[in-house]
């Protein structure tokens, strides 16, 4: 009986330090915002119940629904490069090669610089008049591109942003998968007579899945978070092309001081990455058990 | 076992909800019944007391500038302790609603234009008129009165502005290129116009130097809204009225856009989007004429010397209106400090005027005392136009509604200036969108 | 074999290109944090700077107390770091590897809180901080003084708990062999040994990866140090960062000089994990 309370109690207490924080001071405030979706509490002053009114308002929130389309495209345009990327640049890192170090470290590097300072930088590259983007379709006899200021492009020009930024991430999670494949395995196929190329097909991406998981996962949420290029490069303009859900999150809480709505947009946008989430989830754990 | 895990689960949920209801609760109640102030020991009785202070800031330098007026305050306050904490001004809101909203925010504090007259409602800052008439507070009196009305609300006072005034500036350098006579800026609205044509400078087709700084697109700290204002201003005209209901779709006010928008379609207006700057198109070399303070000019007066840039009234509108637009940042005491005396005299302290001289001096920004006035005429002659600018300025109404008519009004001035809508859709679609928002908070 | 020559030069080719086109913003980041004030506001784009002014470098420093800032965001971030990873994968290996009530349920919580902005719960987070009992001149209740508000607790102990971490663990332990668990079990090790002495070992890739994340999430955070401190004392570095931003002019050299500067130490602390990349660990764990 002892025993058996042991190991029932056991996976708690291996889970309970990182719990306990994550429950204090992620889960109840998280339990308070949606709490505060049911009023209109204002950052500087107590709020009443209003109870569904705020979502009834999200849903009729024309520049909202903007925020929430424009950030699903740069959410596909942006993640799905991100990991193809990663997964190619990792096997080719993996692949015993020369100079690793060197390549490892400078297709991770812009992931370790401050969002801010990389968007400051980037601003600089897409000048119109001046920057070395234009000045190379220049030279190429092209006609240059408002990257940030026409409505057409900015979007676009953020997203690959985020693909630069979010590539190293991709890159060391696979490469750190990679490195746990058991080599036998390919041992194993290459006496079959397999190709590099279909080895990689059939034994390393399944394998890996358990990384594209985690990595789809997490780069969608943090996709369906940008905020810092936007804020810095064109605060969402021009004419609302690049203005993202969590730029109307912070707009609504801190400038229009609507607590209580900003909170009903963040729970909208925590129920949008719920259910992709899951959705992965249920078609992730399928792959793994198979 | 059933039963002992019902437990576990209930002292679970138990736990949340006392947590939440803690972490929830004391949010921004505005009748909080303890005021900590942030701050330390009680008021009086010989005890030191520590005043917190928080400054919004747009450049660096400032940080040095305001911690002087704390050392000097220090210096003639045997017990009172004051700690200033300056804060780049992005950043500066979120900041400091967080900490009224845990309920710790500073004993005084400064606030930008909007954020004032916007949040002033909610009940949050001292009403000041109480304690100047207990002082009988002199300083009042030398304050100009289109300034002091700023801070004023439903019969309080709520802050002391230190302002940022926007006479007309124009460059005279750019006035001798065009070939207008540099010591003659537009007396008229339609000179005004006239002029932005003459002194806008195209290449390619594409405007590359604007007549008349207009900003088209808010980003980079530039907001479209403001030089909109400028021009209503002169017109007689506002943003909302006094509800705080938009009347920038007035036919008059969509008749200044009409105007605004033949510059643009001209091609006498250079794009925000289409130059990679941070502020203004004048603070950048990109424009001629500006509305704009001296105190935001100081870099470009540096770069390009203070002998090229003229200031003078604003022309006279259709009315012989020559209002100048006024912001800036407003001085303001928490209503629950708990030391609402010391924080008083440290308003006073500041607002003295041998202590705001050698802060403006050192801060670029202009005094708005009339015993000042000389002083400043005399460090530089352009001031006078600041002075006597002082006498007619105007800006935002107070209203909770400000922070929503602005954002669709940028939204629509982007519109019309993009050419997306006519200035009258623009116009009207902006503001049917801030009258449903104003009627759903 | 000649095939096998070309494709190995062509994959060379093909890193190589792309890992300098990945490089061109940081070298612009470089030559920017070189450049004169002068140069910077003429308007003009070069790469080269005209002036080398390696003097920008001595400027920015001496912008503030950098060695103070240094001093903060290195106690953070050290300690976060070490703390949080061996919190992360002992919970990411239950996770894994130990089927228990509840597991899927509280693993989707922890996941949902990564699924909301910093900024939408910070107020409930600042209120829960400076109502922690017996810090910061609080009472028994949390009332009356700032709790854990401007203290190195407020930046490190939420930080300690980190999804992605947990999350990453687990995805990394699902694909070890089931024979770990057994090999574990015939020893007589119980959870908590079985993790330290069979999975601990075999953890380097893991280890090394989400260390670099973790320092380097918590080296470039803005927020919370934002929000949580006041006093020049507690500021980290990316808050003195800000501090070049102003509302008219941003002092663009010093930044970039200060932004390489600050990023240093992170390249620093990726070339020291990545050793921990080398070898398949994994098959040698595994006897027969």
């Amino acid at each position: 009986m002892n025993a058996k309370w042991k190991r029932t109690l056991t996976p708690y207490l291996l889970i309970l330090p990182n719990v306990l924080i994550y429950f204090i001071f992620i889960f109840v405030p998280l339990l308070c915002v949606v709490y505060l979706s049911f009023t209109n509490y204002s950052i500087l002053s107590a709020g009443h119940w209003v109870g569904l009114s705020n979502y009834a308002r999200l849903l009729e929130d024309k520049l909202f629904m903007g925020a929430v389309r424009n950030t699903i495209v740069f959410w596909i345009v942006s993640v799905l490069p991100q990991m193809a990327i990663g997964l190619v640049l990792a096997a080719l890192l993996n692949s015993k090669i020369k100079g690793l170090p060197f390549f490892r470290a400078g297709l991770y590097l812009p992931s370790v610089i401050s969002g801010v300072a990389v968007s400051m930088t980037w601003l600089y590259l897409y000048d119109y008049q001046s920057g070395p983007f234009n000045a190379a379709l220049k030279a190429l006899h092209l006609n240059p591109i408002n990257w940030l200021g026409d409505s057409q492009y900015a979007l676009m020009s953020i997203s690959i942003l985020g693909v630069w930024v979010g590539t190293g991430y991709a890159l060391i999670v696979y490469l750190a998968g990679l490195q746990s494949i058991s080599q036998e395995l390919y041992e194993a196929a290459s006496i079959d007579g397999a190709t590099r190329l279909r080895s990689f097909i059939r034994i390393t991406v399944p394998l890996l899945n358990p990384m594209t998981f985690f990595i789809f996962v997490t780069a969608t949420i943090r996709s369906f978070q940008v905020f810092d290029y936007v804020y810095v490069m064109t605060k969402g303009g021009p004419l609302n092309s690049t203005n993202t859900i969590v730029n109307s999150i912070v707009d609504t809480s801190f400038a229009q001081y609507e607590m209580g709505y900003a909170s009903a947009l963040s729970i909208f946008l925590l129920a949008i990455t719920l259910v992709i989430t899951l959705i992965n989830y249920r078609v992730g754990t399928k792959t793994l058990d198979s | 076992m059933i039963q002992k895990r019902g437990k576990a689960a209930l002292s679970l949920g138990m736990a949340a909800t006392l947590l939440m209801a803690s972490a929830c609760s004391s949010g921004g109640s505005t009748a909080g019944s303890e005021a900590s102030g942030g701050s330390s020991g009680s008021g009086g009785s010989g005890k030191a007391v520590t005043l917190k202070v928080w400054v919004p800031i747009n450049t660096p330098e400032l940080d040095a500038v305001y911690q002087q007026i704390g050392d000097d305050f220090e210096k003639t306050h045997d017990n009172i302790k004051v700690e200033i904490t300056t804060i780049p001004f992005a950043d500066y809101f979120q900041k400091l609603s967080v900490a009224y909203a845990g309920n710790i925010q500073p004993d005084v504090h400064g606030l930008g234009f909007g954020q004032l007259i916007s949040t002033v409602d909610q009940g949050n800052y001292m009403d000041l008129n109480s304690l100047i008439q207990i002082d009988n507070w002199s300083g009042k009196d030398d304050f100009y009165p289109d300034i002091l009305k700023a801070g004023e609300w439903n019969g309080g006072l709520y802050g002391l502005l230190i302002p940022e005034i926007r006479p007309l500036v124009w460059r005279k350098d750019f006035f001798k290129e065009a070939g207008l006579d540099p010591e003659q800026p537009p007396q008229t609205y339609e000179e005004l116009f006239e002029f932005a044509k003459k002194l806008a400078k195209k290449e390619n087709g594409k405007a590359v130097r604007s007549g008349l700084d207009i900003t088209t697109s808010t980003v980079n700290n530039a907001n479209s809204e403001q030089s909109f204002l400028s021009m209503l201003l002169l017109n007689g005209l506002n943003l909302y009225d006094d509800k705080g209901d938009p009347t920038f779709d007035s036919p008059e006010s969509i008749q200044v856009l009409e105007r605004i928008m033949d510059l643009v379609k001209d091609k006498d207006i250079v794009f925000q989007t289409d130059v990679n700057v941070t502020g203004t198109l004048f603070q950048n070399n990109l424009a001629a004429m500006s509305f704009a303070s001296s105190y935001s000019l100081a870099q470009l007066s540096k770069s390009i010397g203070a002998e090229n840039l003229g200031y003078s009234l604003p022309p006279k509108g259709p009315n012989g209106k020559q209002t100048s637009l006024m912001l800036g940042t407003f001085m303001t005491m928490a209503k629950k400090t708990a030391h609402p005396q010391e924080a008083w005299e440290f308003l006073k302290f500041m607002f003295s005027p041998e202590e705001l001289l050698p802060f403006a001096k050192a801060s670029g920004y202009i005094a708005p005392l009339q015993s000042l006035k000389e002083e400043f005429v005399k460090l530089d002659p352009a001031n006078q136009v600041v002075f006597d600018a002082m006498n007619d300025a105007s800006s935002y109404l107070p209203s909770a509604n400000w922070s929503t008519n602005v954002k669709y009004l940028r939204i629509g001035l982007e519109e019309a200036y993009f050419e997306k809508k006519s200035p009258e859709q623009a116009m009207k679609d902006a503001a049917a969108s801030a009258r449903q928002e104003n009627a759903k908070k | 074999m000649k095939k096998a020559g070309a494709t190995k030069s062509l994959i060379y080719v093909f890193l190589i290109v792309i890992t300098l086109l990945n490089l061109v913003p940081v070298v612009v980041m470089i030559f920017t944090s070189l450049k004169s004030n002068d140069e910077l506001v003429s308007g003009s784009f070069s790469l080269l700077p005209k002036h080398w002014m390696f003097d920008n470098y001595r400027q920015a420093m001496e912008s503030g107390n950098w060695a103070l800032y240094f001093k903060n965001s290195f106690v953070v971030t050290v300690v976060v770091t070490a703390g949080s990873l061996l919190f992360n994968t002992l919970a990411g290996y239950t996770f894994a590897r130990i089927r228990f009530r509840g597991s899927t349920m509280i693993f989707v919580c922890l996941l949902a809180g990564m699924m909301v902005p910093a900024q939408s719960i910070v107020v409930p987070q600042f209120i829960i901080m400076k109502s922690i009992p017996l810090f910061g001149h609080n009472d028994i209740w949390g009332q009356g003084g700032t709790g854990w508000l401007n203290t190195y607790f407020a930046l490190i102990i939420p930080a300690l708990s980190g999804s992605i971490g947990i999350f990453m663990a687990r995805q990394f332990y699902a694909s070890f062999p089931k024979d770990l668990d057994e090999a574990g079990y015939m020893d007589g090790l119980g959870y908590l040994g079985t993790y330290l002495r069979i999975y601990l070992p075999l953890s380097g890739p893991l280890m090394a990866t989400l260390g670099i994340l973790k320092i380097v999430s918590v080296w470039n955070e803005f927020f919370q140090p934002l929000i949580f401190t006041n006093t020049e004392s507690m500021r980290t570095i990316q808050l003195a960062l800000s501090l070049f931003k102003g509302e008219f002019t941003i002092q663009y050299n010093l930044l970039m000089a200060a932004t390489v500067l600050v990023s240093l130490p992170m390249l620093a602390a990726f070339l020291l994990f990545q050793k921990q990349f080398v070898g398949s660990v994994v098959s040698s764990g595994v006897k027969g």
